[in-house]
């Protein structure tokens, strides 16, 4: 009865996904700095499906205070695994294109954007991002890809592309990949981007994969 | 008795945490004096408190930190606007006064990308701090922790340790990611 008890229970519990790392031996990244995007979403689904919040309920998002976009799930654990294999991440994201003005009025900051359009480089098509990456000798863009599909029993797949892309080339150094049916918005994306971190880790950094405790 | 018995082992084990487990990797020998923490995408309390706790212990330890959001891009412009008033009302008199100060012009903070780099050149920055945190799920879930230390000229690893902790049902994600930038803080120093 016990023995079923734990059988049960364990069939509770998801495995780990598995990570599929394609390395292209003659494109190995020749500089330890990558310009990294933010993880970007599509779907082959309902359009919606982008949008973690449309996974819950209006008093459940509101409770976990539910983000609008995956990649507050999946970019922080895919980053420092990314780093902990040895690549030094320059964050689109925080990399601005124009120099803001800041006002201080009585000790309140505020940032003050001087012009219109993309402010930071994580605005910017693929293209243009390619131009600033050469300007700022980074040889390779990290792209993560985040593409929901339908899957079976009417649920959603989450497919999680990681793509380390040569500047020059425009072709993948490496590609990691890691599927999982979307059970949880949240902690699938999650393991998701620890299954791709963990996938490069295994591959390029295999002695920092290995723990010790203290 | 024996219910009491399995009541309290439960009770334990959802306290009871693993020992954090921490990865040191050091890259080759550099001289490190004059530091930048470069603020992360992540732009939350959290975030920018956790850079600050590093800051502080590497300032304390005799690195030279820069604090790219205390720093000027250019002279800025400050204007200071007194307003002073008194007003008579059935014979009693009243009086206050207003003062605002404005100070207009970019941080260093603000500045774009090109600019900066070229700044920290100037300013003899050798290295960059970065500091990283991120939950695990699982169970039971983790936080794991990062401090790497580059150097600016290459980006080549200097140090960097992670240290992966276990966080309890009645700790909350900031306490994790706290002792987790600690723990990682204190084997980057070490």
């Amino acid at each position: 009865m016990r023995g079923l008890l734990a059988i049960a229970c364990a069939s509770c519990v998801q495995p780990p996904p598995h990570a599929t790392l394609i390395v292209n031996g003659d494109r190995q990244p020749t500089s330890h700095a990558v310009l990294v995007m933010p993880t970007a979403c599509v779907t082959q689904a309902a359009p919606t499906l982008c949008n973690p919040t449309v996974f819950f309920n209006d008093s459940a998002n509101a409770v976990h205070r539910v983000d609008t976009t995956f990649a507050t799930y999946i970019d922080p654990a895919l980053r420092l695994k990314l780093e902990f294999a040895g690549f030094t991440l320059a964050e689109a994201g925080a990399m601005r294109l124009t120099t803001a003005d800041r006002v201080d009025v009585n000790g309140d900051s505020r940032q003050v954007e001087t012009t219109t359009g993309p402010q930071t480089v994580a605005e910017l098509p693929l293209p243009d991002v390619r131009g600033i990456a050469t300007s700022l000798a980074l040889t390779s863009i990290l792209v993560p890809t985040l593409t929901i599909v339908p899957a079976e029993h009417g649920m959603v797949r989450g497919n999680l592309v990681v793509t380390l892309l040569d500047v020059a080339t425009n072709q993948p150094r490496w590609t990691v990949t890691c599927s999982e049916i979307l059970y949880d918005p949240i902690d699938t994306t999650n393991r998701l981007a620890n299954c791709a971190g963990n996938g490069v880790l295994a591959v390029l950094a295999p002695d920092n994969l290995i723990g010790k405790a203290m | 008795m024996r219910a009491w018995l399995c009541l309290v082992v439960l009770a334990a084990c959802t306290v009871e945490k693993m020992p954090p487990i921490a990865m040191v990797r050091n890259g080759a020998p550099a001289m490190v004096k004059r530091v930048v923490l470069v603020p992360s995408e992540c732009g939350t309390t959290l975030c920018k408190g956790l850079d600050q706790l590093v800051a502080a212990e590497l300032a304390f330890r005799g690195y030279e930190v820069v604090d790219l959001g205390r720093l000027a891009a250019i002279e800025r412009k400050r204007t200071e606007v007194q307003v002073s008033w008194s007003t008579t009302v059935d014979g009693v008199q009243s009086t206050g006064s207003q003062r605002t100060v404005e100070v207009r012009g970019p941080m260093l903070s603000d500045v774009d990308v090109w600019t900066l780099r070229d700044e920290l050149v100037a300013m003899g920055v050798d290295s960059i701090v970065r500091v990283r945190t991120a939950q695990v799920v699982a169970k039971p879930a983790r936080i794991v922790a990062l401090v790497r230390v580059t150097k600016v000229a290459d980006a080549t690893l200097v140090a960097s340790a992670l240290c992966e902790l276990e966080v309890g049902t009645f700790d909350s994600y900031e306490e994790g990611a706290d002792r987790g930038t600690r723990c990682a803080l204190a084997k980057v120093l070490r």
